[in-house]
């Protein structure tokens, strides 16, 4: 066997390994979610010769900034951060979305009790900053058996909200699915309720892809009112659909905050 | 301590190296190829843990019932196969009887621990724990784990179940019950400590709440070792440090973020192959996180005489036992 060949098959086995290894993605320090005025974003991937690098929209690639401090979030933002090295594959897309709330309500009434095996803080929880974790029983998730979740919220001054985005919950093992229909009211002038937005899921009541999807946000444009009164009617998912095991029965719906902006 | 992403042979003709992982003195070069056997042949399905015997050969559980014992050399080749009845075959502990070796074989499913000799006779159950009052039937006792006193008696763990650890007299008879939901958050592993001569206890995992916890050999609890973004398997004590391997580092429990781990002798982490620098601030570490996909779910570690480590994993492709070799 000549040189070149032992050399080849020497290291044919080192190329097969350092090329086939990928990186795990780099880690949101930040545990919040939800933040008032403004707040950090704080990254780390502790690995010699590592770098991360983030964007603000798209997906993240070598040519996007690299990570070098904390980033410094005034207005709600979405980033997305991959980590590199030279010995070893990309990691995939990490994604991080921070909320800022614009106004944040004196108190709320949830007319709709929680299922008592997930009461949270009650009404609370759904303005108290804090996200869920993936442990249902962790204090900050309301859970909902097949209901129409109502929620009335009090401003200790008239304001204009320009959107809410509820945060939610999907994991189809646990037989928790995402929203079907969201409708928000104002109280008018005269004391009654004004329709001044809606959202319905476009595919009415499919299951999501993604099996588990803890960081769930779902948007409301509301039209322009003034008002220091908002009601929200949320219709969870409904029955589970046939081709799942819990065919037939309510789904749950979970919330853990309602952000006004 | 950092953890070092290469070793400088291999860098002739431009070709990468083979990848380094670990930290200080624990650095290991991964072979994920150790074991080239024929899944048709010896089929896998979660491979769970290891033993090696007096001779040097190695011992591994796995679930799939047409084989749930495999026999390896330490070149990689599975030198014998046997057990079919064994489905949910987990915990593999050996013990060195007067001179004879015996397995204990944790099956959660059939709600036993089972005793055979190293060719499959069995020699003894150990049933569910009746008498003990902890439990309501034999469906609710899910042994993950044994291990064997110094005087004998058999201490199985409960993991799966009740988070009890169950002691037994070697014949089987019930003698206590310690540990369970108010101590002990899924109770995966357990693994005798003798390094200290004076004080032997026993090492206990409290795999949900990312902690190990020492038990007196009477089942009181002595101290609990926190080990942030590691929720790991059992322990392996060897000589004067701990290894064990890290099913995952953050939920969800599929989320195939797992790693090695290893303590000193005063239970610091001092190498995470496969994962982020160990760091301790004011006396306590710092989570850990997988930084390197070397690994999907370890679910064991079997540290070699020369300081190998083969690593086993759960729910990981059917892949047989991945081996470190170490560098440092």
């Amino acid at each position: 066997m000549n040189l070149f060949l032992r050399c080849v098959l020497l290291f044919v086995p080192a190329i097969i390994n350092a090329q086939s290894l990928q990186l795990a993605p780099p880690q949101f320090q930040t545990e919040g979610v939800f933040f008032r005025g403004k707040t950090q974003a704080i990254l780390s991937f502790d690995l010699e010769k590592a770098s991360i690098h983030y964007t603000f929209s798209g997906t993240p690639t070598l040519l996007s900034p690299i990570y070098t401090h904390p980033i410094t979030c005034r207005k709600s933002c979405s980033i997305s951060a991959i980590s590199t090295h030279p010995d070893y594959l990309p990691s995939i897309v990490t994604q991080k979305q921070f909320i800022k709330i614009t106004h944040r309500p004196k108190k709320l009434n949830l007319l709709t009790p929680p299922h008592n095996n997930y009461p949270g803080q009650s009404a609370k929880s759904l303005f108290d900053l804090k996200k869920g974790s993936l442990n249902l029983h962790d204090g900050d998730w309301l859970g909902f058996e097949g209901d129409t979740v109502v929620v009335e919220s009090f401003f200790e001054h008239k304001i204009h909200c320009k959107s809410i985005i509820i945060s939610t919950l999907s994991d189809l093992n646990a037989w928790i699915l995402p929203m079907r229909k969201i409708t928000v009211f104002g109280e008018n002038a005269h004391g009654s309720w004004e329709k001044i937005g809606s959202w319905e899921a476009m595919d009415g009541a499919s299951i999501p892809n993604s099996p588990v999807s803890y960081a769930t946000f779902q948007a409301v444009e509301l039209q322009y009112f003034i008002t220091n009164k908002i009601r929200l009617e949320i219709i969870s998912f409904g029955d589970l659909p046939n081709n799942h095991p819990g065919s037939g029965k309510p789904a749950w719906l979970f919330l853990d905050e309602i952000v006004f902006q | 301590m950092k953890q070092s992403s290469l070793i400088t042979t291999g860098f002739c003709f431009g070709l990468k190296p083979e990848p380094i992982i670990g930290h200080g003195n624990f650095q290991y070069r991964i072979n994920q190829n150790w074991c080239t056997a024929n899944q048709a042949e010896f089929p896998v399905k979660n491979c769970h843990e290891m033993a090696m015997d007096s001779t040097g050969r190695i011992f591994m559980t796995t679930d799939d019932t047409r084989n749930n014992i495999l026999i390896f050399n330490k070149d990689g080749k599975i030198t014998g196969a046997w057990g079919r009845d064994y489905p949910g075959a987990h915990g593999l502990t050996l013990h060195n009887e007067n001179g004879i070796e015996f397995l204990y074989i944790a099956d959660y499913e059939r709600n036993q621990v089972i005793k055979t000799t190293l060719d499959g006779k069995v020699i003894q159950l150990f049933e569910w724990p009746a008498d003990s009052g902890k439990y309501a039937n034999k469906q609710e006792f899910h042994p993950t784990e044994t291990a064997i006193a110094p005087n004998g008696d058999v201490f199985v763990a409960d993991g799966y179940g009740k988070d009890y650890i169950v002691h037994y007299s070697p014949n089987g008879t019930l003698i206590n019950v310690f540990g369970g939901p108010e101590q002990l958050k899924n109770a995966h592993g357990i693994a005798l400590d003798t390094r200290d001569k004076n004080i032997p206890c026993w090492l206990v995992t409290s795999r949900a709440e990312n902690q190990l916890k020492r038990f007196s050999l009477d089942g009181i609890l002595l101290e609990t070792i926190s080990l942030p973004g590691a929720y790991i398997c059992r322990p392996v004590v060897y000589q004067e440090h701990v290894f064990f391997a890290v099913l995952i580092s953050q939920l969800p429990w599929d989320s195939g973020t797992g790693f090695v781990c290893i303590l000193d002798k005063n239970n610091r982490v001092i190498s995470a192959p496969g994962a982020s620098t160990p760091r301790y601030e004011e006396a306590l570490l710092q989570p850990l996180y997988q930084t390197i996909k070397a690994f999907k779910h370890p679910h064991d570690v079997l540290v070699d005489t020369d300081d190998s480590i083969y690593v086993t994993q759960w729910n990981s492709g059917n892949v047989y036992p991945t081996k470190l070799t170490r560098v440092s």
